[in-house]
């Protein structure tokens, strides 16, 4: 049966080959679990800068300067991978970011008053939480689609490892005689749930 | 709750082709096993649950969908049941897509006729028999007029999306909002042909059964003018602009339907200076940010001042 369709809708059987979400070529299209994951890392990732420019903002002239700006600068790196992975699959950012811009200040600026153990005991608790969450991702994605997420992965992957090591460099650096140590990381880490928990669906 | 009406294509979809006369055939034969008659049972009782409902609208109950489909052969009908089932999954799969296109055939038959008929099931009714298909096949659009207004939104934003990916090459250097303006007015043209017939569209559209898709359609759109303009923000931004073009397209129709001017003149003007005023409201954004370091300065200030205060420097200093 031939049909003949109004101009203003041939396009439809034209656009095959180019993604009608973006500028690029047809790329495989996520799924919105993954674009959930891809929310919360974004997130994380941004809170964990702040985190780090608050305790800049306290600890900026003491000896351990130079390892905070050298862990902060890690941070940006990740944010700017996962950045570019938001925008190219165009996902959501999560409209708790003015939140985590304030909570993510204040929980380093609070823990770095406290003194430079503390502040590493903060950084400890934290990465070890991320470091977890970014396993768990990496074990979904990879019972999921391995070939499909492989550039998701290897940001996944990149950023996990350098957590890791702030998460080793933090306990080389005496978190673990911060006064209350068990209590603030239990505190931090129950929050850091709560926070992966909200940012992977709001 | 869904549409009981929803379900009665539900089961259409799968078993195109006259088969519930088959089955309910064979079932009065006797030649059925128990089994059987449980899985025929939750297969057409929402058939038969909407035939009770609509005895007056027998037109849209288990008739398939293509007239060249329905075909009483003689076949027996247990040989078309053994067949539906093994075949069944597979043909789902094909169905939606077959379906995809079967739609959109119909619309777009539909579409000139929106000037006589109005956003209506009638309207799809003439579109479906101009090309031949079946009177009632216009029943695959759920909600009637409503599925037609929102196929519509669909395609202007898809039309919308072709456009802008061409504008983007040509005008890469004006700015984002420039780019909104030109967007949201292509956007806005697409209405125009139907501006007549476009009041009855939006009340469908904000009927609260279609309400939700209507919100889904005007996000997706915001966020492709957005996302088009140049917009790459991950912060609050990305909501607030958002917002706003969704805002402005809102207002643009309500303005057109309103408009009396000529060439819809006075829309147009108002629809430039609504995008004056979000430049404004930039520019004033822009004289805020630089106060930020001032900002910076006083609240490193306060945390020197709270740590002098509570003698935490004293401490750190002598545990050093």
């Amino acid at each position: 049966m031939s049909l003949r369709l109004s101009p203003a809708l041939r396009h439809l059987r034209a656009s095959k080959f180019t993604c009608n979400n973006c500028l690029r070529k047809k790329h495989t299209k996520i799924s919105d679990e993954v674009h959930g994951m891809l929310r919360v890392d974004h997130a994380g990732e941004f809170g964990a800068n702040r985190i780090y420019a608050g305790q800049m903002a306290v600890l900026g002239r003491s000896k351990s300067a130079a390892l905070i700006q050298h862990m902060w600068d890690q941070e940006k790196e990740h944010k700017k991978i996962f950045d570019d992975l938001m925008v190219k699959h165009r996902v959501r950012p999560t409209a708790l970011m003015p939140f985590w811009h304030i909570a993510g200040f204040l929980l380093g600026a609070g823990s770095a008053v406290l003194g430079e153990k503390s502040a590493m005991a903060c950084t400890v608790a934290v990465e070890a939480s991320i470091v977890e969450h970014y396993n768990d991702q990496l074990r979904k994605l990879a019972n999921e689609n391995p070939e499909k997420h492989a550039e998701i992965m290897a940001a996944i992957k990149k950023c996990r490892d350098e957590e890791q090591e702030h998460h080793d460099t933090g306990m080389d650096k005496g978190a673990e005689q911060a006064p209350l140590y068990k209590a603030m990381t239990a505190a931090i880490k129950v929050g850091c749930k709560a926070a992966i928990a909200l940012s992977t669906k709001v | 709750m869904t549409h009981p009406l929803s379900s009665c294509f539900c089961s259409c979809r799968v078993n195109r082709g006259g088969q519930a006369e088959n089955s309910l055939f064979s079932l009065f034969r006797g030649s059925v096993h128990l089994w059987k008659i449980d899985r025929m049972l939750a297969r057409y009782l929402p058939l038969l649950q909407c035939y009770g409902n609509f005895m007056g609208r027998t037109t849209i109950i288990a008739r398939p969908l293509l007239a060249s489909n329905f075909s009483t052969n003689g076949t027996t009908s247990q040989d078309a049941n053994a067949s539906a089932q093994s075949e069944g999954r597979r043909e789902e799969q094909v169905s939606s897509s077959k379906e995809d296109d079967v739609k959109f055939k119909i619309f777009s038959a539909a579409l000139p006729l929106v000037h006589q008929l109005g956003w209506t099931k009638e309207c799809l009714e003439a579109g479906a028999e101009s090309i031949g298909f079946s009177k009632s096949s216009h029943g695959i659009f759920e909600h009637g007029g409503t599925s037609f207004v929102q196929f519509f939104h669909r395609n202007c934003n898809k039309e919308l999306r072709k456009i802008a990916k061409v504008e983007q090459i040509e005008s890469a250097k004006s700015d984002e909002l420039t780019k909104v303006h030109q967007l949201l007015e292509k956007r806005l043209q697409m209405i125009l042909p139907y501006l007549p017939q476009w009041p009855q569209a939006m009340a469908l559209m904000s009927r609260p059964h279609s309400s939700l898709d209507s919100y889904k359609l005007l996000y997706e759109l915001a966020d492709d003018i957005c996302f088009f303009a140049g917009d790459r923000s991950l912060n609050a931004t990305w909501y607030t602009k958002r917002a706003a073009v969704a805002g402005l397209y809102i207002t643009g129709e309500l303005s057109l339907v309103q408009d009396k001017s000529a060439n819809c003149d006075e829309s147009w003007q108002m629809l430039a200076r609504r995008i004056e005023d979000l430049r404004k409201v930039e520019e004033f954004g822009g004289s805020c940010s630089r106060q930020q370091e001032i900002l910076k300065d006083i609240a490193q200030s306060s945390l020197t001042l709270i740590r002098n205060l509570t003698g935490m420097q004293s401490y750190q200093r002598n545990s050093r």
